[in-house]
């Protein structure tokens, strides 16, 4: 089987879209040695490489990320804003806050006023095969989404593609797709299949405590949501002898935004907020980028409020915006790889 | 102020229902209003057309549509609107919540984990209009909440159950506005739901018993053959942030302002006590409200960590204080040592159960026994959401909304420094409700409400050590003062928190006053499970009178004068 591209993205065709697909097959194929299974059927199939009977499972998160709601030394507006001026790196040069899979850029208007919000979970793995494979198509795509025709060498650190680019970088403006750093395709490959193996402790109990897992297993951190859930999900599934693999096509997906809650100003209470979520990228069942906005500009998105607070910052939204994957589920009844704790 | 009632306990709790069960008739509406009616009554069709509004009624019992259980529910909803309408399928919304979830992850554990659903349906900015919450999807005892847009307030229904029957025996158990009627306060449904607002217990991350990203649940979290497990209800359900955000908030916020919107229109408050119950707690068991709130670390990680995070609210109303009225916040999140919370479990023998003295197992049921604390640690009592809700649309109103302008915040902020370092359950805070005036207060009075009650509380200054004196010390402080006053108080405090909390002693009195506080929710409608909390060694009556001191010691204290 062939595997897609994120979205299923028309952006390439023929030899160009096998390449991906050999790309993330090679991907899963790491992640399946990495894992060092026993012996026999590896609990994390390649899907290009075995075709079997699954049952998709949709794993779902906010886009807001959890991590940060444990500072509860900050207030709800401290923390929306870091969110916001804080995406790709902390002011410390750690890890952006904008860490669960989707990202966010606020766009407003001379008087500070926010004309829209764009969102993105598409992965950098996806825009580092388009630079390799047809870097015109790559500026051509960056013009569409910033406004602007970026000079080539700008997107390439050498010959290496940047994700993490001068055009990619801001938060401020329309952005292209993930930057931070653990927002990739691989780390999701790789939780996954890590997430397979079943974990006992000393005295032979089998793991089931999600943060004791995370810890055992170094699967990533446990104050955010997509990993934890993620990594649950697919523990629980191996546990009872399942081969587990990425539905395809492989990625992170916007599910939407939801609108509970949101009242846009006086004099427009007949406009429905659900109305300003315009999907942009990604096919209706896989999207990976979306803008909030209101469509006619009759006012601004600062002027809609939100549990009762104007909405003043992009990280208000991602809130309300959920982000999803889809793990195949195969029931092989096979016995289950299991390690000890920190193994 | 106005009498507070006593209510005799077989009349005021749902067991009323249970007593009226035989009566009920399948295929029928009744109302039965516990406090008011001593029987089934049957409303007639001008009583149905004024007071039955909202869409289940409007759409189904109305109509002679009397479904049988939760899924009957559903399919008659989906037969009577169509596939884009408001209350259609593609608004549906459903949670999980199971006390014994988590803790157990093995299937062959007979016990009863109080799995249950709720279901909502209806997706407009101000929440869902149907809310429903039942243990199994075909099963006969259904709860359902739906929006009255006409009278405003939850309709609150339930089924009488009956095995036999095809089709429901349905009752009307009251609207929201009942629960501030005097004949109904803490009776029926507002047992559970005192200001007549949605329950959702566990509200704030990480939505403790709750299915969310925090606690994904599998079927592991089900006892073995339990037909739930492939339920769509489970197989699709939503994170417990969806059911935070999309439902429970907003929800909350509706009524809260449905509430003061008839207030101004009525051009009166009819009894300031329930206003000021919300803000200062009351004696009142039946009147009393929390949520529920813990350590984002899972008790088995946290016993091994370095450092065990606490909820902020156990030391202080962060939401009330700092995020509606502004006041500084702690400067860093409180923590403690790993190994303090460690030994604190095991020096008090902390077990979680199936079984406590006062709720024995079910027949058939096993012991269910887990050395250690709740999946996550250190679940304590908070301000309820409602509650500061309140309180902010009351101080300070949204543009939009209703302006009663009734309590500064200036008036709201001394009401709540007072013994701040007991942020619910304060009975010297409670015992402020002495000076609040007996209603009705009218529109002209709204104004000077505040500044009236404030110096009423200051001339009854009393003890030295007082709330009376607690609250002059503030409020004479002035419009100007009051604010840098209340910052200095709670920065010394936060200061002096974090000092114990470098100790294990400090540790340890604070462990006996989380448990206290839990004993008192215990006492409360909402504790329905002896899973709710861990259980302890510790004697109920050897922790009563425990309370937090602005130095950041606990100590027993006396009852208020």
């Amino acid at each position: 089987m062939s595997i897609g591209p994120p979205g299923n993205v028309d952006d390439l065709e023929g030899a160009a879209l096998d390449a991906w697909s050999e790309h993330v097959s090679g991907l899963m194929n790491e992640a399946i040695t990495q894992g060092a299974f026993d012996d026999g059927p590896s609990p994390f199939y390649n899907p290009s490489e075995e075709s079997l009977a699954a049952t998709p499972v949709t794993v779902t998160w906010p886009a807001l990320s959890g991590k940060l709601r444990t500072l509860t030394h900050l207030s709800e507006e401290d923390r929306w804003e870091l969110a916001d001026r804080e995406r790709l790196r902390t002011a410390e040069n750690g890890d952006g806050r904008q860490d669960e899979y989707c990202e966010w850029s606020v766009s407003r208007d001379s008087g500070g006023g926010i004309t829209g919000v764009t969102f993105t979970s598409e992965v950098p793995d996806w825009w580092g095969h388009l630079a390799r494979r047809d870097p015109d198509l790559l500026v051509r795509r960056y013009r569409e989404l910033v406004g602007v025709e970026p000079p080539l060498d700008d997107l390439f650190d050498g010959n290496e593609y940047n994700p993490q680019n001068q055009w990619n970088d801001g938060t401020r403006g329309p952005l292209v797709h993930l930057g931070q750093g653990n927002n990739n395709l691989w780390a999701a490959i790789s939780l996954a299949a890590a997430a397979t193996v079943v974990r006992e402790q000393q005295n032979g109990e089998i793991v089931t405590d999600t943060q004791v897992l995370m810890g055992c297993a170094n699967l990533g951190d446990k104050d955010r949501f997509s990993d934890p859930s993620i990594a649950s999900t697919v523990n629980a599934a191996a546990a009872k002898g399942a081969r587990i693999t990425l539905a395809d096509p492989p990625g992170l997906y916007l599910r939407g935004i939801r609108t509970e809650g949101m009242r846009p100003p006086r004099g427009h209470e007949d406009r429905d907020p659900a109305d300003f979520w315009v999907p942009i990228r990604g096919d209706e069942e896989h999207r990976v980028r979306a803008r909030f906005e209101v469509p006619d500009g009759a006012f601004n998105v600062s002027d809609i409020t939100l549990d009762g607070k104007p909405i003043l910052t992009g990280a208000q939204l991602a809130q309300r915006v959920d982000v999803f994957i889809t793990v195949l589920v195969h029931d092989a009844h096979q016995k289950a790889t299991t390690r000890p704790c920190g193994a | 102020m106005s009498a507070i009632e006593t209510v005799a306990p077989e009349d005021r709790t749902c067991a009323a229902f249970d007593r009226e069960r035989a009566s009920a008739v399948p295929g029928t509406l009744r109302r039965f209003l516990v406090g008011k009616d001593d029987e089934l009554h049957k409303m007639d069709d001008e009583e149905i057309a004024r007071e039955l509004n909202d869409p289940f009624a409007t759409l189904l019992l109305r109509e002679g549509r009397f479904p049988a259980n939760a899924e009957a529910v559903l399919a008659e909803l989906d037969s009577a609107v169509g596939a884009d309408q408001p209350l259609s399928r593609n608004t549906q919304l459903s949670f999980l919540v199971a006390e014994g979830s988590q803790v157990a992850k093995d299937p062959s554990n007979n016990f009863e984990r109080r799995t249950r659903f709720l279901v909502t349906r209806g997706q407009g900015t101000e929440g869902p209009d149907l809310i429903m919450s039942v243990f199994e999807p075909t099963g006969r005892l259904v709860e359902l909440m739906a929006w009255d847009s006409t009278q405003g307030g939850f309709n609150y229904y339930r089924t009488m159950p009956d095995a036999e029957a095809d089709r429901g025996a349905w009752v009307w158990a009251g609207n929201s506005r009942h629960a501030f009627d005097p004949q109904m306060r803490g009776r029926g449904p507002f047992e559970s739901h005192p200001t007549g607002n949605l329950l959702m217990k566990e509200l704030k991350v990480p939505w403790v018993n709750w299915l969310s990203p925090k606690a994904p649940m599998d079927e592991r979290d089900f006892a073995a053959g339990d037909p739930r497990v492939t339920h769509e209800w489970f197989t699709r359900s939503d994170g417990a942030y969806v059911l935070e955000d999309s439902v429970a908030r907003p929800a909350i916020e509706r009524w809260n302002r449905r509430r003061l919107e008839q207030v101004l229109a009525a051009g009166s408050l009819s009894d300031p006590l329930p206003l000021m119950e919300q803000l200062l707690g009351s004696p009142e068991k039946t009147h009393r409200t929390v949520n529920l709130v813990s350590s984002p670390d899972s008790s088995q990680s946290a016993v091994t960590a370095d450092r065990v995070r606490l909820p902020p609210t156990f030391f202080v109303d962060v939401d009330g204080l700092s995020d509606v009225l502004g006041l500084t916040r702690p400067k860093v999140a409180f923590s403690t040592s790993g190994a303090f919370y460690k030994q604190a479990l095991d020096k008090f023998e902390v077990v979680v159960r199936n079984e406590d003295p006062s709720r024995p197992r079910r027949d058939g049921e096993d012991l269910f026994e887990r050395v250690g604390d709740t999946h996550f640690a250190f679940v304590v009592p908070e301000r309820a959401f409602e509650d500061v809700s309140f309180l902010r649309q009351l101080v300070v109103p949204e543009d939009g909304a209703p302006q009663i302008r009734l309590i500064t915040p200036r008036l709201a902020g001394c009401l709540l420094m007072v013994d701040f370092p007991n942020p619910v359950f304060s009975d010297a805070r409670a015992s402020l409700l002495r000076h609040v005036p007996a209603g009705p207060i009218p529109s002209d009075r709204w104004g000077s409400f505040s500044a009236d009650l404030g110096e009423a509380i200051v001339a009854r200054e009393a003890a030295d050590d007082g709330p009376e004196r607690e609250f002059a010390a503030l409020w004479e402080a002035g419009e100007g003062g009051w604010r840098d006053a209340a910052n200095q108080l709670l920065s010394d405090y936060y200061e002096a928190v974090a000092e114990q909390l470098k100790t294990a002693e400090g540790f340890d009195a604070y462990f006996r006053l989380a448990e206290d506080r839990r004993n008192r929710v215990r006492e409360m409608p909402i504790d329905e499970s002896a899973l709710l909390f861990a259980q302890t060694k510790l004697r109920p009556e050897a922790l009563r009178g425990l309370a937090m001191s602005r130095d950041g010691t606990v100590s027993t204290r006396g009852p208020v004068a």
